[in-house]
């Protein structure tokens, strides 16, 4: 006995249909778009029959065209559609009545533009003939077959506009960004996080005694996010080069706050380089070398987000200038006090491993200016600007610049 | 993603690390500085702390060449209130470089001539009555320093002219019998006591071991050397000192009659005291422990050596009794006030900064009483 299988596809896709549109209930619409190519004319009149198909279906709430010359994976991407139908109509190969061929294809744009390389994003594809339809077949039963396979595909997929997002992370832990409310990680260390999807999010985390960390989440469906919170700088020590000629160093101490920072170190002219230019009938020493030094003791703020990579600080700090190789060391008293104001940039490099430039000013208050401007040197070059008073002298565009390790 | 992300910031940073590295290179190579400190001005204020301060003469506008290596020497006169004035004097080898210096103003007609003794004597100022005959002009004002190095030169006086310059008109001012033999290798001048200044001058033969002859004479500061005082000179042929190098300090002590020496042997080597006990023909001392060669004997029996910023006293007997650092204060002498009756040590520095005119030089004068110098120490 044989049977036409002909004639019962209609029926039974028109069953298959029916019963997919009852189970499909309150379920939420999804949004497909579609390409269509036909050799001969009335291209139009396919592609329109075609997106009145898709249309039609229950389970399909958006039918978007991709435009000739569009690359349709990256397109449909773009538009957030679910899944891309890719039909090539062309003429069959039945001599005896006007045919046509139709190979399909569906895909999952987004999975296949973002996803690993490996992922074609081919979810189903198939080809038929039949005879050359008429326009009111193409209108009504010619692509239910595609159709069909269109919704079984969907149906397939995750159920749209959520995911689940696994996050794991240090116990205590606050996630902001991803839902209203902060998420705060169990003693577990894990949790997980239901998300509409596709969606980017802009999230950051924070935790006590650990750095901050913030990005950008693209959430195309289930995932985890690791959350790597480095500790929180406590303790930094840095070498620094004070205008590119005396080497120095500072400890800092970043009690509390982010933002805060108290240092101390010592800035010393016991051993210098001297660039000064070579005049023609003198060669000044490459090395100097002077009977001083400045403990020096500040607080400062560092402006910008804890976790940026480039940070800018404003600072001040203050330190006797001490003689230590005279036999009491004593405290220079043509200027006692050293108080520099500087601002600056720190930029981390790698992870624990900063580079600073700051930039400012040396004031010396209670200081005899005259003294101060005899001793600034004999030399005709280059000469820093400076200010003095009878009891003070500043001298400006300090600087000095090297780098920083967080302990 | 997040990796990807990462990626790409990592490679943009190290693009802009590399640019931030080389800018700071560039930025160092074009560097020169030098902190705003000097050692020795620094070291001249603390020790300044300890002394009265007399006067400021400033602005005085001294050419580069004059001022590297000077020194003010405040005149006998010196009146803080009205007119302070003196010398600048300039050692460079053995040429001498003097010019008189009032307020704010150096004129410019100075004196040049030899010193052979260097940095060892270089100039002491006279009283007005002293030079009267040479310098008849108002104010009064001139120096003795020492002219070559042989036996018919002798010391010299220089007096200011009515263009208030140094006239380039020297006076043969001592004189010695017998004459020593060989050439003037140390000296002193120092003002003894109310009434007398003191100068000291010792020869050194060319034979090996040298003989050294020479010795003292008392002047006084209240009347015109019209003619030259004598020195009555002795000599020491005992072989018992070396040879020095001219610019040797030479002194005769009043208060216990000997004649200390200090200075440098042939080789360089330092032979910072020895005496001879009554006269140069008796056996001479060597005094070992001194730190640095005498420059002065004080009115408190004690000898003043200066070395590279710093100051030592010693007792006669070569014992250390302080030190102090000094930076660039100089010694300028030491001078009795017959106001009050007391003796004071004076001392001078000088510092410059630059204008548009040119370098500003100030000069600061201090002294302090004769017998505070013990506890002046560090």
């Amino acid at each position: 006995m044989g049977y036409d299988m002909k004639a019962f596809r209609f029926p039974l896709l028109l069953a298959l249909l029916f019963a997919m549109a009852f189970s499909l209930g309150a379920q939420e619409q999804r949004r497909v778009c579609f390409s269509l190519s036909y050799p001969g004319s009335g291209e139009e009149a396919w592609r329109s029959s075609l997106e009145g198909a898709l249309a039609a279906s229950g389970r399909i709430g958006l039918v978007l065209r991709i435009p000739g010359g569009e690359d349709a994976l990256a397109f449909a991407a773009l538009h957030g559609c679910d899944v891309a139908v890719l039909v090539d109509v062309h003429a069959g190969e039945d001599t005896a009545s006007p045919s046509v061929a139709v190979e399909w294809k569906i895909e999952k744009p987004i999975a296949a533009a973002l996803a690993g390389a490996d992922d074609d994003g081919n979810l189903l594809s198939g080809a038929f003939s039949a005879p050359l339809p008429d326009e009111r077949r193409r209108a009504t039963s010619f692509w239910l077959e595609i159709v069909g396979r269109v919704d079984a595909a969907l149906a397939g997929l995750p159920p749209a506009g959520s995911a689940d997002l696994a996050i794991e992370g240090p116990p205590g832990a606050i996630v902001s960004g991803l839902s209203k409310e902060p998420i705060v990680i169990p003693d577990s260390g894990s949790t997980s996080l239901r998300l509409r999807a596709p969606a980017t999010y802009h999230w950051s985390a924070s935790a006590r005694e650990r750095k901050a960390v913030s990005g950008v989440l693209n959430f195309l469906g289930p995932s985890a996010l690791r959350l790597d919170l480095p500790g929180r700088d406590r303790f930094r020590l840095e070498a620094g080069f004070e205008k590119a000629a005396f080497p120095d160093f500072r400890f800092t101490w970043l009690p509390g706050p982010d933002w805060l920072f108290v240092r101390a170190g010592f800035s010393q002219y016991i051993g210098g380089l001297n660039l000064s230019e070579v005049s023609e009938d003198e060669t000044p020493p490459v090395f100097v070398s002077y009977d001083l030094v400045v403990p020096t003791l500040g607080a400062g703020v560092l402006l910008g987000r804890p976790e940026g990579s480039l940070r800018a600080e404003l600072g001040a700090e203050v330190g006797p200038r001490l003689m230590p190789a005279n036999a009491a060391t004593i405290v220079d008293p043509v200027a006692p006090i050293r108080v520099s104001l500087y601002c600056g940039l720190e930029w981390t490099l790698y992870r624990k491993s900063l580079l600073f430039f700051e930039l400012g000013a040396d004031w010396y208050p209670f200081s005899d200016g005259m003294l101060m401007k005899a001793s600034y040197g004999d030399g005709d070059g280059f000469r820093w600007p400076r200010l003095s008073g009878g009891d003070w002298y500043m001298e400006f565009l300090s600087f000095r610049f090297g780098l920083r390790w967080s302990l | 993603m997040i990796s990807r992300t990462t990626g790409c910031r990592t490679t943009r940073h190290s693009t802009l690390a590399s640019r931030f590295l080389l800018a700071l290179a560039v930025l160092a190579m074009a560097a020169c500085y030098l902190p705003p400190f000097d050692e020795k001005l620094s070291e001249s204020e603390h020790f300044a702390a300890g002394l009265d301060h007399v006067a400021t003469l400033h602005p005085v506008y001294i050419d580069d060449w004059m001022y590297e290596g000077g020194y003010f020497l405040p005149s006998r006169e010196f009146d803080a209130a009205a007119s302070p004035d003196g010398f600048w004097v300039r050692q460079d080898g053995t040429d001498l470089v003097a010019a008189y210096m009032t307020g704010s103003t150096i004129y410019s007609n100075s004196h040049t001539t030899s010193n052979m003794l260097g940095a060892g004597f270089v100039a002491f100022p006279l009283t007005e009555q002293e030079i009267s005959t040479l310098s008849d002009s108002t104010p009064g004002r001139g120096l003795i320093t020492v002219f070559g190095d042989d036996a018919a030169s002798g010391i010299l006086a220089l007096g200011t002219s009515t263009s208030f310059g140094l006239d380039n008109n020297p006076r043969d001012a001592i004189d010695f019998s017998p004459v020593p033999s060989g050439n003037i290798i140390g000296a002193s001048y120092r003002i003894e006591d109310s009434t007398n200044d003191r100068v000291s001058i010792l020869y050194q033969s060319a034979s090996s071991p040298p003989d050294f002859g020479g010795g003292s004479v008392a002047v006084t500061n209240s009347a015109d050397w019209a003619s030259a005082a004598t020195i009555t000179s002795t000599s020491d042929s005992s072989g018992g000192l070396p040879a020095f190098r001219p610019g040797a300090f030479f002194s005769y002590c009043s208060s216990n009659s000997r004649y200390y020496v200090s200075g440098y042997r042939k080789d360089n080597s330092a032979l910072y005291a020895a005496y001879w006990p009554v006269s140069l023909s008796s056996t001479p001392v060597t005094l070992s422990g001194i730190a640095a060669r005498v420059s002065a004997i004080l009115s408190t029996n004690r000898l003043l050596a200066i070395g590279d910023g710093i100051m030592y006293v010693y007792s006669l007997e070569g014992s250390l009794v302080t030190s102090f650092t000094t930076g660039s204060m100089h010694f300028a002498y030491e001078y009795y006030d017959s106001t009050d009756g007391l003796w004071y040590c004076y001392f001078t520095r000088a510092f410059r900064v630059k204008d548009n005119d040119g370098w500003k030089v100030y000069v600061d004068v201090y002294r302090c009483r004769s017998t505070a110098l013990d506890s002046l120490g560090n």
